[in-house]
């Protein structure tokens, strides 16, 4: 606080004072006093006033600035009255009062909607774990009674599961503690074993999966990982029917290493289809929360949470993704002639500096 | 036959645990009676142990670590709960292997057969349907005291039609069996492989035996109605 400020909010203290000296000299100089008395009079009062004045400053200096310099400090106003002293007059009291149990008010409203949101994702991963039980039984039940008609069943549950992982991943997503563990991963296994994951979708849509240079190793959780392609795959699948006799559908998986001073400093997993692609203009938005896109309009089953799910999932895991897309233009969607090359990559980027995981 | 020990207490899940490996060449033994699953166990000293964590009265763990006190039974844990600290704990009380719900039937069969391997206790390796006989570990195929060298497809294929004979087999669930183990082959290429098969096993005799269901895949049989 100023002193030039403080005496601005004081301007009708002086007003008052003004006028009251002014009277006070008017009154004396009407009851004949000495020039000298009225002098004298009007410089103790003066004296009064500007002691008063700059006691009373000097009192609220250090409680303003205080209260000021919290409130520029960004983030810290959920504790804010911790960083005061109550001070000693009426005003800076109250205030400080009213700050105290502000904040009191809002930690404990925040510690009330933190507990009711850790419950609540505690419950949504017990239910997830209980929901596995009848899906495992379901999938026993299939195998034991393999029948033609009841293979369209077995690709429901396979659906219903990839929901429900979904589901728990998006619950761990939003886990504050870090709940993941990185390690050094065989890329090539990692790939493959998500592949036979979701066999039977590629088999049953006829896309064939494809992989090279995957002889590295990359440092991630493997559960998120495997979990992130997955995703990928299952987006691949959604975007790539297949369009003429001699196309193909398929998905490759191709690592590339970067290296400097004779080092691998990071690798690069790109994952490509030759699938419909996705118009230019979405591709920025891919990764948001919720967004589904021209093509989430036209083939349904979008929800916008998978990329999402990906790309927080790699953030945590100190990786980057990417996406990038060359869209099939409306008038070749159902042509038989020449086939357009199209497609999506997504491009996750693995640094293979331990330091780089220590925070 | 190799005697699998089933601790599970979901009564469905247990039954058709005990049809899968009953129809996969095992011998399977079950208890209903979880407050003293482990002298269970060990009474029926099984060759292979599967056990779930979540049970009635006693905890999976407490059940692992009784039966590791004192036995060395192969011990694979099935679990729906999947976090690593479940898999170390699991590691950590002696369990040979961590499979998590919801498995697929297949990848179970698979660390089963694995771990047994693994201990030196062979699973079944010959498969005979109507005088054709499949060697797994030699990967070939007898018919009528004539031998045939078999690749490692034509021997997957030939071992999936076997273990499901007489009942048709889909093109996608014989290419799903071969992706799993890492061949990742197309339609095209599964014809040509069944088509050879087809043709090696007429070489020693045992033709007009596998035959091709037209827009429903492939079956085992003798007689061809």
């Amino acid at each position: 606080m100023k002193f030039g400020s403080y005496l601005r909010s004081k301007a009708v203290t002086f007003f008052l004072f003004a006028v009251s000296v002014a009277v006070v000299v008017l009154l004396l100089w009407v009851s004949a006093v000495a020039t000298g008395v009225v002098v004298v009079c009007c410089v103790l009062l003066l004296l009064a006033f500007v002691v008063a004045l700059v006691w009373d400053y000097l009192l609220r200096k250090r409680f303003y600035e205080n209260l000021s310099a919290v409130l520029q400090a960004k983030g810290t106003s959920n504790y804010a009255s911790e960083f005061l002293t109550r001070p000693n007059f009426i005003e800076g009291q109250l205030s400080y009062d009213v700050l105290e149990e502000a904040t009191k008010d809002m930690n404990d409203a925040i510690a009330r909607y933190r507990i009711a949101s850790d419950e609540y994702r505690d419950y949504i991963e017990t239910w997830i774990h209980e929901v596995k039980t009848p899906i495992a039984a379901s999938r026993l039940i299939l195998e034991n009674n393999r029948n033609v008609a009841l293979q369209p069943l077995d690709r429901e549950i396979e659906r219903i599961e990839t929901y429900v992982e979904q589901a728990l991943y998006y619950a761990r997503s939003t886990a504050v503690e870090k709940d993941y563990i990185i390690k050094l991963l065989d890329l090539d296994q990692v790939v493959k074993e998500c592949v036979k994951k979701y066999s039977r979708l590629l088999i049953e849509n006829g896309i064939m999966p494809g992989f090279e240079n995957l002889d590295t190793s990359v440092y991630a959780d493997p559960k998120w990982l495997d979990f992130v392609l997955g995703q990928i795959i299952s987006n691949s699948v959604k975007y790539c029917r297949p369009r003429t006799k001699n196309f193909t559908p398929s998905i490759k998986f191709t690592a590339e290493n970067f290296t400097k001073d004779f080092e691998v400093t990071w690798v690069r997993l790109h994952i490509k289809d030759n699938g419909i692609g996705i118009p230019a203009a979405d591709v920025p938005r891919v990764f948001e929360k919720g967004f589904t896109g021209e093509n989430g309009r036209r083939f349904a089953q979008s929800t916008g949470i998978g990329l999402y799910l990906c790309k927080v999932l790699c953030e945590k895991m100190k990786l980057k993704i990417a996406l990038s897309s060359v869209a099939l233009p409306e008038n070749q969607k159902n042509s038989e002639g020449e086939v357009f090359q199209s497609g999506t990559t997504l491009t996750i980027e693995f640094p293979l500096n331990k330091m780089y995981f220590l925070d | 036959m190799q005697r699998v020990f089933i601790v599970e207490d979901d009564k469905q899940i247990r039954e058709e645990l005990i049809t899968l490996l009953t129809r996969n060449k095992y011998e399977t033994k079950a208890s209903e009676n979880f407050k003293t699953i482990s002298e269970e166990v060990l009474a029926a000293s099984p060759d292979i142990v599967l056990l779930d964590l979540n049970l009635p009265y006693v905890d999976g763990y407490v059940v692992c670590r009784e039966i590791r006190e004192r036995s060395d039974v192969p011990l694979i844990v099935v679990t729906s709960r999947d976090s690593d600290l479940d898999e170390l704990m699991s590691m950590n009380l002696g369990a040979d292997d961590f499979v998590t719900k919801p498995y697929s039937p297949h990848i179970l069969l698979a660390r089963i057969a694995n771990l047994l391997k693994r201990v030196n206790k062979p699973t079944v390796t010959v498969l005979s349907y109507a005088g054709l006989e499949l060697d797994l570990a030699k990967a070939s195929a007898s018919y009528l005291g004539h031998h045939i060298e078999l690749t490692r497809n034509e021997t997957r294929i030939l071992q999936v039609l076997m273990q499901q004979a007489e009942t048709i087999v889909s093109r996608e669930y014989l290419q799903n069996e071969l992706w799993q183990s890492d061949q990742f082959i197309d339609d095209n290429t599964l014809t040509v492989n069944v088509n050879r098969l087809r043709s090696r096993l007429a070489g020693i005799g045992a033709d007009n035996i596998l035959h091709t269901k037209r827009g429903l895949g492939y079956i085992l049989r003798t007689v061809d109605q």
